[in-house]
């Protein structure tokens, strides 16, 4: 395979996907079990090259009582994740008094009379994602069901049967990395990370940037401390406006959060290991954007704001937690999240594969069931290779191989769906 | 680990490396770069734990310490080569405190006398105004009270003063302030593209 290709599944709606998941969203957290209830039935059905493709379920905790912008946040999320293109056709879930997803109309009943309602339905169908729909408090009961929630549960079964087939038919194509989106993140850190991981991470992503992919990084409260840093990065005046209010704003939060619980950053745990300044602290997080200094940030998005594809480094408002962080860029139609870690940890996504990398040597050899790729540092002062060949050798290809099918991501060994949308603050 | 015990630099700019193991005092160690291998050697004078800085030049008092090939915060003594670095010679530099970046747009305005916690702000008699939004208003105009002490030339910001009270009557101006600054603390998180300040 050469090195600017993958092999992933063209879509009608003109996107290529690296998997050909089928989905099942509930769209308020109060049918998460009936959506589970679907999904038993498909639990061990995996189709595709090496078993790679299989029906997800999220089971995620919005969808209803929120206030005020959070609830658009949670649409904006939920939409981007079901039509994420390595969704093939999603099956949505909804009880019927949910906020984001009411119950489908009956016949005769007038579409304007709430048409957010069907939002989230008419956005799918409107962006030619193949999407059905259960509704829990379904009021006609069909006369084969003597019980709503069977009715729900076996319609269900039978429209997910239905997209299971047809995602079997599809085959994979060549396709150009340019038109994917990269993710990067870290979390579970420890010196390993800034030192090795997060520079190696950084020319991998310089790398790809220069083949034409799309990178989205995000978490947002970790590059507090190194904004000068991130400026240098930033070319245009209006991206270099709305990173500033962007940075101000999580400033003041961090300043007021940190002041009432009475801590401090760096905390004491990092000044234990060796960090002496916030500035330090972050700088070893946002090295994983990259070190050519040609490559400018093209843009800064809102959370699960839909990325740019086509090339360029983006940065996403996320906050810092590795699951929320995660499931902003991938609603937002990340392919793929590369993740690095010190002290390992299992995170996921249940419809994009997280790539976890790590530096550290006995971290990897005692969770080799959480690590995809061990990045042999002992070869810098062995055999004098540089930090950039070890990336390019070690880890470039290993992202190539996951999104091309040929290997499945630890994550996806493991049925993480782990799946956490920003919140503000409390609900009605 | 499999880590051996040298210094590790990463960037040809920086002035401190990292030791990728314990290093003991008054023994020579290898100066590792990355991308050129081993570049000299340098006596350990202090004791260094794994993962801690080491001074690889003398860095004065004042100068910047720079890992990563970027400055990371000042030293506040003269430091020699050799010696471990860490929060007992190097501050964040103010200069790179995200707090700067802040301060100028909430700052309404500064403290002519001393106020007391609960003391009612009045312009022109304990507060002159700084913010533009706060400019235009008429002198003896009711701001807001003191939720803390604030020395006599100190900053008055959204923080350390709280709504002027009911029966005082609400200052129209003074509300709306208030009201987009929750706004914008509200806005910047999801749409700061929109923000306006004042």
């Amino acid at each position: 395979m050469e090195e600017r290709f993958v092999r992933a599944f063209y879509r009608r709606r003109k996107v290529y996907g690296i998997r050909n998941h089928v989905l099942i969203l509930p769209t308020t957290l109060c049918v998460n079990r009936v959506a589970e209830m679907i999904w038993e039935e498909f639990r061990d059905v995996r189709w595709g090259d090496s078993g790679e493709n299989r029906v997800v379920v999220i089971r995620h905790a919005s969808g209803c009582c929120h206030v005020g912008f959070e609830r658009d946040v949670a649409f904006k999320t939920l939409l981007g994740v079901a039509s994420h293109p390595n969704v093939h056709g999603v099956l949505l879930v909804s009880l019927g008094c949910g906020q984001l997803c009411k119950r489908p109309l009956s016949p005769g009943e007038d579409r304007r009379a709430n048409l957010e309602a069907f939002k989230l339905y008419d956005r799918l169908v409107k962006r030619g994602v193949k999407v059905y729909w259960v509704n829990v408090q379904e009021r006609a009961l069909l006369r084969e069901y003597s019980d709503g929630l069977e009715q729900a549960v076996e319609l269900g079964k039978k429209f997910v049967r239905r997209l299971v087939k047809e995602a079997e038919g599809l085959r994979r194509v060549k396709a150009p990395i340019n038109r994917f989106v990269i993710g990067v993140g870290n979390g579970a850190s420890d010196p390993t990370s800034g030192l090795f991981a997060n520079p190696a991470l950084g020319y991998v992503v310089d790398h790809l940037v220069k083949l034409g992919a799309s990178v989205v990084f995000s978490q947002t409260t970790e590059v507090l401390g190194a904004e000068k840093y991130l400026f240098r990065k930033v070319r245009s005046g209006r991206v270099a406006n709305k990173l500033k209010r962007l940075l101000e704003t999580a400033a003041v939060l961090k300043e007021a959060l940190l002041e009432y619980l009475e801590e401090s950053d760096p905390t004491p745990g990092n000044i234990a290991s060796g960090i002496s300044t916030l500035t330090e602290k972050s700088l070893g997080s946002v090295l994983k954007i990259g070190h050519d200094p040609g490559i400018e940030i093209a843009d800064v998005l809102p959370y699960a704001h839909k990325v740019p594809r086509g090339g360029g480094l983006y940065f996403m408002d996320a906050p810092g937690e590795d699951v929320q962080a995660i499931t902003g860029m991938v609603a937002g139609g990340a392919h793929v999240v590369v993740f690095t870690t010190g002290l390992g940890t299992p995170v996921g996504s249940p419809v994009s594969p997280v790539i976890k990398v790590t530096a550290n040597k006995s971290t990897y050899e005692r969770l080799r069931s959480l690590i995809d790729v061990y990045l042999p540092v002992e070869e810098l002062f062995e055999d004098g290779a540089s930090l950039r060949e070890i990336a390019l050798k070690h880890l470039y290809p290993a992202i190539l191989d996951v999104m091309s099918g040929a290997r499945l991501s630890r994550s996806e060994e493991l049925g993480q769906a782990d799946f956490d949308i920003r919140g503000y603050w409390l609900r009605a | 680990m499999g880590l051996p015990a040298v210094i590790y630099k990463l960037k040809p700019e920086d002035n401190v490396g990292t030791a990728l193991s314990d290093l003991v005092e008054g023994r020579r160690y290898p100066v590792f770069e990355e991308g050129s291998g081993v570049i000299g050697e340098i006596e350990v004078i202090t004791p260094v734990p794994k993962w801690y800085k080491v001074a690889l030049e003398r860095i004065g008092e004042d100068e910047e310490v720079v890992k990563f090939g970027y400055p990371i915060g000042v030293s506040v003594m003269e430091i020699e080569p050799g010696v471990v670095v860490h929060v007992t010679n190097v501050i964040l530099d103010s200069k790179y405190e995200f707090r700067e970046l802040v301060k100028g747009g909430f700052i309404l305005g500064e403290a002519l006398a001393r106020i007391e916690k609960g003391e009612l702000l009045r312009v022109g008699r304990n507060f002159r105004p700084l913010h533009p939004s706060m400019k235009e208003l008429p002198p003896r105009s009711r701001v807001g009270v003191a939720a803390a002490p604030i020395a006599e030339g100190g900053a008055i910001r959204l923080g350390n003063i709280v709504d002027v009270r009911r029966e005082l009557g609400w200052n129209e101006r003074y509300r709306r302030l208030v009201r987009d600054f929750y706004r914008f603390l509200r806005a910047g998180l999801m749409e700061f593209s929109r923000v306006q300040v004042g």
